[in-house]
């Protein structure tokens, strides 16, 4: 039996999460970048005041796992030093939990008359860390060219604001105002939460409260523990591979065993000489990430929930990498495939569960990383990501993937609007949209992700560097389900686009130039203002044999236009009229039945199941 | 004698105010024939000239005012009963619309949510090649050539409304009006809106959203007023039916034919607009008002005398740009449902009971404990007055529920069962009012709570204590707020200028305010409003140079001048350490504005309140019964007066814990609380200190 009686608890559990909310619209609102604002990319944490996570991120939630990291560290090293009121510690190095050092953790101490009684910290994405490139590094090496590291570091002593550390910071960093105002809004937020807290524990006393985090965590935990023992006990094995500069082996076996899941690595590849690393906070985070949003979304999120989860990751591979390998692309390229990894063994799992219908295929990934950089059309220095998160959802068990989606475990980031891009960026947009026929085909269809074309507007030139992952390996089907589009950029050299819009706006097509393929790692390069660039994202892995989508599913398609005729007849062996749009039912079942025969007389390697 | 009537038509029953010179009130309702809704309006009124013992063209002849909102034009939305709709859009940008910025559920982690369905499939979306840039510059010109065939694909579909909405519209909208003026030659049945005309502000997916809602209620709703306006004029009206907007404010019928989307969520608006007029009335400036019905909490805030707006606003799923009165719905009401997670959490909602089965009590079959179960098991609300004595409730249903689904499993009483369920959903009823309040910047001990709808005045004395609030109102209308504040609206016309201006650059600010009161002024004099009877207000989104989220700032109507700007940007920052704390304003960033906006409000007719000198006095000559009831606080039994709020005199003064049954609602007065009754029949309950 509890201490805390249960209706006061609710109230406080409540409370604390709702304040985590409010601290994250806090920063939302203060915040420049377009990353920070518009895709949310952001994560805001409350732990008691034994550090232990209480409140996980309720927005980016694998921000929620890598603030634990950071706190603990934060912790150890002021330990002597010590922790007062009104302090707020910064870090963004990888070794002390950051997903990667772009990635800035603000974390404070929150104190009632002088006694510690919760922590709060946020962690946004910042757009430069005087690194060789802006942003990531897709070219680095070592971590030396990546920027600067902060381990944990007061930036606010005893409320007042580290003018020195700030300026330091604000002086070497390429986009100054949009990161101070960041930086500002991170203060801000964890201002807001403070003084919730505060009242909080003002109205219910410290002891309550205290009372009260016990119990959060250990409820969580029970209910984690009760729902891993429906999970049929077994090994399930999944490989993934990263597509680079050269091709990476990653796998992972989870172990079901009684109450407890371990994620063994076992078996991943040697660090990378490249930027796709990931440390092991990054990789553990999107492990908790996906443990979240697959097994236990219904579970209020906190450190109780991962007590029973064990991940093992062998030192100095690419998922657990140790200076001086550079791992600037952690966040989208090495995490994202720790995502796909733990998608793929965890709904092995869920499959033979009772709670099947929530096993995914895989997510599209590969991060189209378009860095731009230069003068924009005002003449101020800017850092321009002109590729946002459009990948296509993996299907699932009983329903088509999301059409352009944000990567399975970002759950809250969104997209700006196109407007807003080209006020702040000197680009115009002549396409955003779905990329057809780019998800995995399938009973349940994996999502499309989307394309784009941009070219320069009001400046003459910009510095460019791309650097994806996803060119080669796509996002993988399950249960028979096919695997989606890879992705793709390509540049097109001295055009007539200029030429071209002032009759129409042009297709893609129709534009004619030099047409390059971008390597997955390019050499920077300038763009001009007749160039062009199209890209386009992973679309999602399908569900189930193809065969068993209606041939109604794959006419509606067609006709809604998320499936061409083509594709219809190839992949779901569905003839569709060019004219009317209607079915040949005839056709399409002389043309399944084929293909039924076929597939029973041979052993056909299936992926999934 | 002169009448001014306001009518709420919402999804279950239509409310109707009448006011008459004599500040006589009478409140009406009927259940809402969503089938016909035009006889359902004449029947109210029909309703309301019998009550006077005159004939419907009788009182309409002397109808001085008639306004009119409804909660209707969001129901057809939700249930899809509106116009087949195609959508032209710039080439390249078909699917904005269904992309929708990619935001999934708000703040869920659950991979099985499903977006919210696209408004329309991609086969109603056609591009037409054009191009305006940022500057508002012409890349491309507009293809005239392939308009004719778009729309005929469109028609073909058997489309009855077109929306468009080209990129950066709002900086250059000569495309959009020549789609218009071809649609309007070549086929004068199709109703079409522009996203200009709409919402002229920046952010695309946002606009086409909403002009794509306006297309689809345009035709519908048009066709509705117009009939509804000719049988009132049959019928002897001589005067034009106002129409409440979502933003607050009415406007003649003629300008919501075409703007429909403005008729959203325009019901609950007018309960809004009520809670001000309380403001006033009361010197009460800081007020947050809840109405709590069987399903949701509606909450919304009165800051220093304003209610706040929202810019962008959630409907159906969609973020669309349409400035509406903030109101925050949340899933909590009487038929929430208790239960436990893990057999050991107590836990009310999200789901609910709603109407069919109800809760328990209400006899059809419910057996879940529901949140007005709880309130029955406590004794406060009377099981054999429930809608005055309509709809007798059953209180032993309700005891079982409870015992069963909550007090045997946590080992407690009944009565302690159904006061933890109180507790719970007036806690999570708090979090909502949290939401809306410290989201804000705004601490709600600085405000007084006011509380409407069938549940509000049961749960708000609780509310109160659990905010530290120390003063509760439950205004004389309580059971007909919104049809009070419909009829109470002033005309207003809402105007945005979508610039990104630096702060110091006075001349395009200036520019632009006048531009949009030359607007205002020319629109309020074609409808007759004198000029002394005018009012412009301004207010400036300005941010730090480069945020993406703006704060809005109230400015003076004159004009400005570089000393104004500096004081804008002064006030602007104190804004802004109160909203963010120590540490946070950067200066140096320098300050911008993003969009100017405009009210331009024609004063109008105001009924008359009734009013009396209060005279101190006991209640007791509306005494009704005692009975028991539980009171969390004392955790007993507590034996109560009861008292019938129709006597009650105004000057009566309670001491808690005390009763007051309405025909519609009840309201409970806690112990170590007391109330009075003021000279306008208003429930004034105060917490001791």
């Amino acid at each position: 039996m509890s201490s805390v009686d249960p209706i006061t608890l609710e109230i406080i559990q409540n409370r604390l999460t709702q304040i985590g909310r409010e601290a994250g619209v806090a920063m939302i609102r203060a915040a420049a970048s377009l990353i920070a604002v518009g895709s949310k990319d952001l994560g805001f944490n409350i732990a008691d005041h034994l550090g232990r996570t209480v409140v996980y991120s309720v927005w980016m939630p694998r921000h929620g796992t890598t603030l634990a990291y950071m706190l603990r560290s934060s912790i150890e090293r002021f330990k002597e030093e010590g922790i007062y009121p009104d302090d707020m510690i910064m870090v963004n190095n990888p070794y002390d939990g950051a997903l990667h050092l772009l990635d800035i953790a603000i974390i404070a101490p929150v104190h009632y008359h002088n006694e510690l009684i919760a922590w709060v910290g946020c962690a946004t994405h910042h757009l430069d860390m005087r690194g060789m490139r802006p942003g990531w590094c897709p070219d680095a090496t070592n971590w030396y060219q990546e920027g600067i590291i902060f381990r944990p570091i007061k930036i606010v002593k005893q409320g007042e604001l580290n003018e020195e550390l700030f300026d330091f910071l604000m002086y070497n960093v390429r986009v100054p105002r949009q990161q101070g105002l960041d930086l500002k809004a991170q203060i801000a937020a964890n201002n807001v939460a403070k003084e919730k807290i505060v009242k909080l524990v003002d109205r219910y006393s410290v002891d309550t409260v205290k009372a009260c985090y016990e119990e959060i965590i250990a409820f969580s935990e029970a209910k984690t523990r009760k729902r891993i023992r429906t999970l049929p006990e077994g090994r399930y094995e999944a490989v993934e591979y990263l597509d680079y500069d050269k091709v990476y082996t990653l796998r992972c076996a989870l172990i079901v065993k009684g109450d407890t899941l371990t994620f063994d690595f076992t078996g991943t590849d040697p660090q990378a000489q490249s930027y796709v690393n990931s440390a092991l906070a990054c990789t553990v985070a999107n492990v908790h990430n996906i443990v979240t949003c697959l097994l236990i979304p219904d579970i209020p999120a906190n450190e109780g929930c991962f007590r029973p989860i064990d991940v093992i990751v062998p030192e100095e591979t690419v998922l657990n990498c140790k200076p001086p390998a550079p791992c600037s692309g952690a966040s989208t390229i090495g995490g994202w495939k720790a995502q796909a990894l733990a998608i793929d063994v965890l709904s092995k799992a869920l499959a033979r569960s009772p709670d099947w219908w929530r096993a995914n295929a895989g997510w599209g990934s590969g991060w189209v990383n378009l860095t731009l950089s230069g003068l924009d059309q005002y003449g101020r220095p800017g850092v321009f990501i002109a590729m946002g998160t459009n990948q296509g959802g993996g299907a699932r068990a009983t329903k088509d993937g999301f059409d352009v989606s944000n990567p399975a475990g970002s759950t809250n980031s969104s997209i700006p609007n196109i407007e807003d891009n080209e006020q702040r960026y000197p680009c115009l947009y002549l396409k955003r949209s779905l990329s057809i026929d780019s998800g995995g085909a399938g009973q349940y269809r994996g999502g499309l992700s989307s394309e784009m074309v941009i070219t320069l507007h009001d400046v003459s030139k910009l510095d460019c560097f791309s650097g994806y992952v996803g060119g080669k390996v796509p996002a993988s089907g399950f249960a028979h389900g096919l695997p989606g589009a890879t992705s793709s950029v390509v540049l097109k050299r001295h055009t007539n686009v200029k030429e071209l819009l002032k009759s129409r706006v042009p297709d893609i097509e129709e534009i004619e130039g030099e047409e390059i393929e971008l390597p997955q790692v390019s050499e920077p390069f300038v763009i001009g203002s007749n160039d062009c660039l199209y890209a386009r994202s992973q679309g999602g892995g399908g569900y189930g044999d193809p065969l068993e989508r209606t041939p109604e599913m794959v006419q509606k398609d067609v006709i809604e236009g998320y499936c061409s005729i083509k594709e219809a007849e190839s992949k779901y062996k569905v003839v569709i009229l060019p004219e009317s749009l209607d079915i040949d039912s005839e056709a399409t079942q002389k043309l399944r039945r084929k293909v039924k025969r076929k597939a029973t007389k041979s052993t056909v390697k299936r992926s999934g199941l | 004698m002169g009448y001014s009537i306001g009518i709420d038509v919402g999804g279950t029953f239509t409310d109707t105010v009448v006011f008459n010179d004599r500040g006589e009130v009478g409140i009406y309702k009927i259940p809402t024939m969503t089938e016909d809704l035009a006889s359902g309006f004449m029947r109210s009124l029909s309703e309301v000239a019998s009550s006077y013992g005159l004939t419907l063209q009788e009182l309409l002849k002397h109808v001085d005012k008639l306004a009119y909102g409804t909660t209707f034009a969001t129901n057809m939305l939700i249930e899809g009963k509106v116009a087949k709709t195609g959508l032209i859009t710039t080439k390249g940008f078909r699917d904005t619309l269904p992309i929708a910025r990619i935001s999934r559920e708000y703040l869920d982690f659950d991979l099985q949510v499903e977006r919210p369905p696209s408004l329309l499939p991609r086969s109603f979306i056609e591009e037409i090649s054009e191009r305006v840039d940022y500057a508002g510059h012409i890349v491309t010109g507009l293809d005239m050539d392939s308009l004719e065939s778009v729309i005929q694909r469109l028609e073909r579909k058997g489309v009855e409304a077109i929306a468009v909405c080209l990129l950066w519209s709002f900086k250059n909208s000569s495309h959009e009006s020549k789609i218009k003026k071809f649609i309007e030659d070549t086929y004068p049945d199709m109703y079409i809106s522009l996203s200009t005309e709409i919402a002229p502000i920046i952010g695309e997916y946002e606009r086409t959203a909403v002009v794509v809602m306006n297309s689809m209620l345009g035709p519908p709703i048009k066709k509705w007023l117009l009939e509804l306006s000719s049988r009132l004029k049959t019928s002897g009206l001589q005067i034009p039916l106002l129409i409440m907007q979502s933003s607050g404010g009415v406007t003649p019928t003629e300008d919501a034919y075409l703007k429909p989307v403005t008729l959203i969520n325009s019901g609950p608006a007018g309960g809004t607009i009520a809670s001000k007029y309380f403001s006033d009335l009361l010197s009460l400036p800081n007020l947050i008002c809840i109405d709590m019905g069987g399903t949701s909490l509606d909450v919304s805030l009165i800051t220093e005398g304003q209610y706040s707006t929202s810019l962008v606003s959630r409907v159906i799923g969609h973020n669309i740009f349409m400035p509406m009165v903030d109101v925050h719905s949340v899933g909590s009401g009487g038929g929430s449902i208790a239960w436990l997670d893990m057999g050991t959490r107590l836990k009310v909602g999200p789901q609910s009971a709603g109407a069919q089965p109800g809760p328990a009590c209400y006899g059809r079959g419910g057996v879940e404990a529901t949140v007005t179960d709880a309130d029955v098991v406590l004794g406060r609300i009377n099981a054999d007055y429930f809608l005055g004595g309509e709809m007798p409730l059953n209180r032993d249903l309700a005891e079982r529920a409870i015992y069963e689904k909550i007090a045997v499993p946590l080992g407690m009483s009944t009565m302690q069962a159904a006061a933890g369920i109180c507790q719970i959903v007036d806690s999570n009823m708090t979090d909502a009012i949290r939401l809306v309040t410290v989201q804000k910047g705004y601490d709600p001990r600085d405000y007084a709570l006011l509380a409407f709808g069938g549940a509000g005045p049961t749960h708000v004395s609780a509310l109160a204590r659990e905010l530290g609030i120390k003063t509760v109102i439950i205004p004389f209308l309580a059971t007909a707020q919104s049809a009070f504040g419909i009829v109470n609206s002033d005309i207003v016309h809402n105007f945005s200028i979508s610039d990104l201006v630096e702060l110091d650059d006075h001349q395009r600010i200036n520019q632009h305010f006048e531009s949009m009161e030359r607007k205002g002024f020319d629109i309020l004099k074609r409808e007759q409003i004198n000029e002394e009877n005018m009012v412009m207000v301004r207010y400036a989104d300005m941010r730090y140079k480069g945020q993406a989220h703006e704060v809005t700032m109230p400015v003076p109507v004159k004009l400005l001048n570089s000393d104004d700007l500096d004081q804008l940007a002064d006030r602007f920052e104190e804004k802004y350490l109160q909203l963010y704390g120590s540490g946070t304003v950067f200066r140096t960033a320098g300050f911008e504005v993003v969009t100017l906006r405009m009210d331009a409000i024609g004063k109008i007719l105001k009924p008359l309140l009734p009013q009396v000198k209060p005279e101190r006095c006991d209640p007791s000559s509306a005494f009704k019964m005692q009975r028991s009831i539980f009171f969390e606080e004392e955790q007993t039994l507590v034996t109560t007066s009861v008292y019938d709020a129709r006597k009650l005199k105004p000057g009566s003064v309670i001491e808690g814990p005390a009763i007051v049954e309405y025909h519609g609602t009840t309201a409970v007065i806690h112990p170590r609380q007391h109330a009075r009754v003021d000279g306008y029949s208003n429930l004034i309950m105060e917490w001791e200190e």
